[in-house]
């Protein structure tokens, strides 16, 4: 372990398993924390099943190829790519799943800060929020995996540690309808378009790319991936039971079982504490952004680079990206896009794309192990 | 320029005089050996810096009255090498530029004709201090020692704490104008290699004309040179460097400074102090909690004053929202004008009282502190809250126990009360975000400068257990991520 350790400080652009577990959780917080509870909204009847057996599947499809690249069979996201589709369709899906990224980073940006606005900061302009929430979030993404890594292990900690109080405290102040950012722009508004199985990706596409950088290759073992999966997959099935039965449900049931709301409820919390709910949903609205953000261009640049042969070189490659942000974020301005209905549509064009592809590689592949 | 000495005494003794033109402290002494009266000798001393009593009765007493030999030339020099001098340590050279050097540093160089080297003898007496008491990293319980200025000296004083042949000393000469005496300190077998031959390597591609100090050294070998935070650790007492060393870091002693160099180091590091390991564990944890408290606070608590009270007062308890209120009520400025007045007058007495004499700073404390503050009050130009507030943030600081850390927290607390100011208290996260980010992208020597809050799965989570907490002695039984991964274990093993 130690060993494995030394050669991790020694190599640049090398994380830890765990260091990747911690950033797919902040992923899959970042862009869930407002999106999810609308996704939750959005869901009805028979669209709950045929997501769940879409995203299942392009589960399945994207753990296979992150275990593929895991055990050092593949060099690259362009090379497992490269293999299963042929390089032409390579090339048009890595470039797909790039703009799908730079679409993410918009969209999570502009939704944030346009929360942060309406509910805190009216006078403050909402291109102000967004450009410093992007010099950070691109300050991040140039220092690197490395850096990434280090701090979603320490931001993880304080998060779940924010998260609880917020559940603490809202269950005492009376439900968790008070402690969703989204009623502050009206949840209704946001429209839950394209693959509803949008959800079952966070995570999956930034352990995609992860996968990549972490430690030796020859240090990966498949209980080590698997750790990673379960992670993933335990709050998918969270989100999925939360979806099933009904937020309002799990609130009431959540008050009355849970032993801590119980003890939090009979204490008497000085200072009027149930008011400072506020600050640590400030807290995690602000990491959130920043984090989805950050990754999403970091994650872009890695493609990009790996698109131009120069895989690694992210630091340039992330500036590059922003611009692509940006670029998103003007068209959203210009031409009055919604840009999660825009990124929502085209994960469905890319998922439309992009799993038979996959599949038709799959089914080429076995046939030509069965030939041999 | 010839550099090879000559066969001729008198050329070089010519060439040795030009270049020390008006150079009237060294001392050329031109003599005939006692009994070989047809060859002439040379030594060349600088006074003061060359012991005169070892001069005198080790080298010139032997050499001109009891030396019986009738050798010449090279032959006579090898033979006063062997058996004549009385003196500890003696070299050959055989250029000018060492022969400067020799000069320069205190040693007494010997030539005699016809011999185409010359012979350096040690014979160095600098002025220097005692062994002083450490005045900036004091304890109530522990050594009282410190480092000075001399490079011998501070090496003995390690010496004497790690009695094991495996504590090894590399010396380097750094410096293109004046080379300045570098000693690389560490432990063979715990020091990580990677480690110590990063050290080594960015030592000795130094190109600067001199190193005045050890602080000027760190700045050259960190790795980001950017960044407000050290990337090593200056220490003054003899014990932590010792402790440091037996942890698998590198000590760099510089000549000249009274102040050594720990690397690699972490963030952790610098809320240690050294007689953390000198009391309970029970105590030590509880300071410990305080001083990582008292940084969060020095860095945010002006920036939290000015997002709460400008964009976020529903947040302050009504009792305390309407105090704050009532004192602002006649203040003129802006509250960020206000805070902004506070810290820098806190700067500028802080400032006052390091450069002046202990009696006379105590009276600018006064001044500053109490005067000035109440007047300033009275006057109605700054809230009493703000005053309390910018005394806290300055005690803050005093609590975290290295200076060079403290440095970096009160540059960035003015980067979070301008994120505040803008933004809020979404600023001031940003802001925050911004710190951690940067710290995480910070390694020192290769060690990520976070650790052991992150990555601290490298070494089993052992270095948690003397990060926000010390555990007990008992439990400190692996040694840190600085050392080498095969000389983890501190007690009861094997190395």
């Amino acid at each position: 372990m130690a060993e494995r350790g030394d050669r991790m400080f020694a190599e640049n652009e090398r994380i830890s398993v765990r260091q990747i577990q911690c950033i797919i959780m902040l992923n899959i917080l970042s862009f869930g924390f407002f999106v999810f509870p609308s996704v939750f909204q959005g869901f009805s009847g028979l669209e709950i099943i045929i997501s769940s057996a879409i995203g299942g599947l392009a589960g399945i499809l994207l753990s296979k190829t992150v275990i593929y690249v895991c055990s050092g069979k593949a060099k690259s996201l362009g090379d497992v790519f490269d293999r299963y589709t042929g390089k032409k369709a390579g090339f048009i899906l890595r470039l797909l799943f790039m703009l799908y990224l730079l679409l993410k980073g918009s969209a999570i940006v502009f939704i944030y800060s346009s929360t942060i606005k309406t509910n805190s900061l009216p006078k403050t302009p909402v291109t102000a929020l967004i450009t410093v929430a992007l010099i950070i979030s691109v300050y991040i993404a140039t220092r690197g995996i490395e850096t990434i890594g280090r701090i979603s292990e320490i931001f993880i900690v304080l998060i779940l540690a924010g998260i609880l109080f917020v559940f603490v405290f809202a269950a005492k102040s009376g439900g968790f309808s008070n402690i969703s950012p989204c009623g502050g722009i009206g949840v209704k508004d946001i429209t839950i378009r394209g693959i509803k199985s949008l959800y079952f990706f966070q995570g999956m596409e930034i352990l995609f790319i992860l996968s990549m950088f972490s430690g030796d290759k020859s240090d990966i073992k498949k209980k080590d991936i698997s750790r990673a999966f379960e992670l993933v997959w335990l709050i998918m099935t969270f989100s999925a039971f939360l979806i099933f039965t009904k937020l309002k449900v799990i609130e009431e049931d959540f008050i009355s079982v849970w032993p801590f709301i119980k003890v939090a409820d009979s204490i008497e919390i000085p200072f009027a504490f149930i008011e400072r709910q506020d600050f640590i949903i400030i807290a995690l609205t602000t990491t959130f952004m920043v984090f989805g953000v950050a990754l999403s261009i970091f994650a872009s640049g890695v493609i990009l680079s790996d698109i131009t042969k120069k895989f690694g070189n992210t630091k340039l490659y992330s500036y590059f990206t922003l611009a692509g942000v940006i670029t998103a974020l003007i068209i959203k301005a210009l031409f009055g896009l919604n840009v999660l209905w825009t990124m929502e549509t085209f994960i469905g064009v890319f998922c439309f794309i992009a799993l038979p592809l996959i599949l038709a590689g799959f089914k080429k592949r076995k046939e030509a192990r069965s030939e041999k | 320029m010839k550099n090879n000495l000559d066969n001729d005494i008198s050329n070089n003794i010519d060439e040795f005089k030009k270049t020390a033109e008006d150079c009237d402290d060294i001392v050329i002494r031109e003599f005939y050996a006692y009994m070989n009266k047809n060859v002439k000798m040379c030594i060349i001393y600088a006074d003061n810096l060359a012991d005169s009593q070892t001069v005198n009765n080790f080298i010139m007493t032997n050499l001109m009255l009891r030396s019986n030999r009738t050798y010449s030339g090279k032959d006579m020099l090898d033979d006063i090498l062997m058996r004549a001098l009385a003196v500890g340590e003696a070299r050959e050279i055989y250029d000018y530029d060492a022969l400067y050097d020799s000069v320069l540093i205190g040693d007494t160089v010997l030539m005699a004709d016809g011999a185409d080297f010359a012979v350096s003898v040690s014979t160095k007496d600098w002025p220097t201090r005692g062994v002083p008491s450490a005045e900036s990293e004091v304890v109530v319980e522990g050594p009282k020692d410190a480092f000075n200025e001399s490079v011998s000296t501070n090496t003995v004083l390690l010496r004497r704490r790690i009695r094991d042949m495996n504590f090894k000393i590399k010396r380097y000469a750094v410096g293109d104008k004046s080379s300045v005496s570098i000693n690389i300190a560490y432990m063979k077998g715990i020091v990580r290699k990677s480690v110590l031959d990063r050290v080594t390597e960015s030592i000795k591609n130094i190109s600067v004309d001199f190193i005045p100090d050890s602080g000027f050294l760190a700045q050259i070998i960190e790795e980001n040179k950017i960044t407000p935070f050290p990337q090593v650790q200056l220490t003054e007492r003899p014990d932590r460097a010792a402790w440091a060393l037996l942890n698998g870091q590198v000590v760099v002693l510089v000549d000249n400074t009274p102040f050594a160099i720990i690397l690699p180091v972490t963030i952790n590091v610098f809320f240690q102090a050294a007689e953390d390991y000198y009391e309970k564990w029970g105590i030590v944890s509880l300071v410990r909690i305080i001083r990582y408290i008292a940084a969060f606070f020095a860095v945010s608590l002006p920036a939290l004053y000015i997002a709460f009270t400008l964009y976020h007062p529903q947040l302050i308890p009504s009792s305390l929202a309407l105090k704050i209120a009532a004192t602002r009520q006649n203040i003129p400025f802006p509250t960020v004008i206000e805070v902004l007045i506070m810290e820098l007058a806190f700067e500028l007495l802080r400032e006052a009282g390091i450069r002046l004499p202990a009696p006379v700073s105590s009276t600018i404390g006064i001044v500053g502190g109490i005067i000035i503050g109440q007047a300033a009050v009275e006057a109605g130009i700054v809230g009493p809250v703000i005053v309390i507030l910018s005394a806290l943030t300055g005690i803050c600081t005093f609590v975290i126990p290295v200076n060079s850390f403290v440095s970096g927290i009160r540059l960035f607390k003015y980067v979070l009360i301008m994120f505040s100011a803008v933004l809020g208290l979404y600023g001031f996260v940003l802001g925050m975000i911004f710190l951690m980010a940067h710290l995480a992208s910070l390694k020192s020597f290769g060690i990520p400068y976070l650790y052991p809050f992150c990555s601290a799965s490298v070494n089993d989570y052992s270095d948690l257990k003397d990060s926000f907490f010390r555990a007990p002695l008992f439990m400190l039984n692996k040694r840190g991520i600085f050392s080498d991964p095969k000389a983890r274990k501190r007690y009861g093993g094997k190395r």
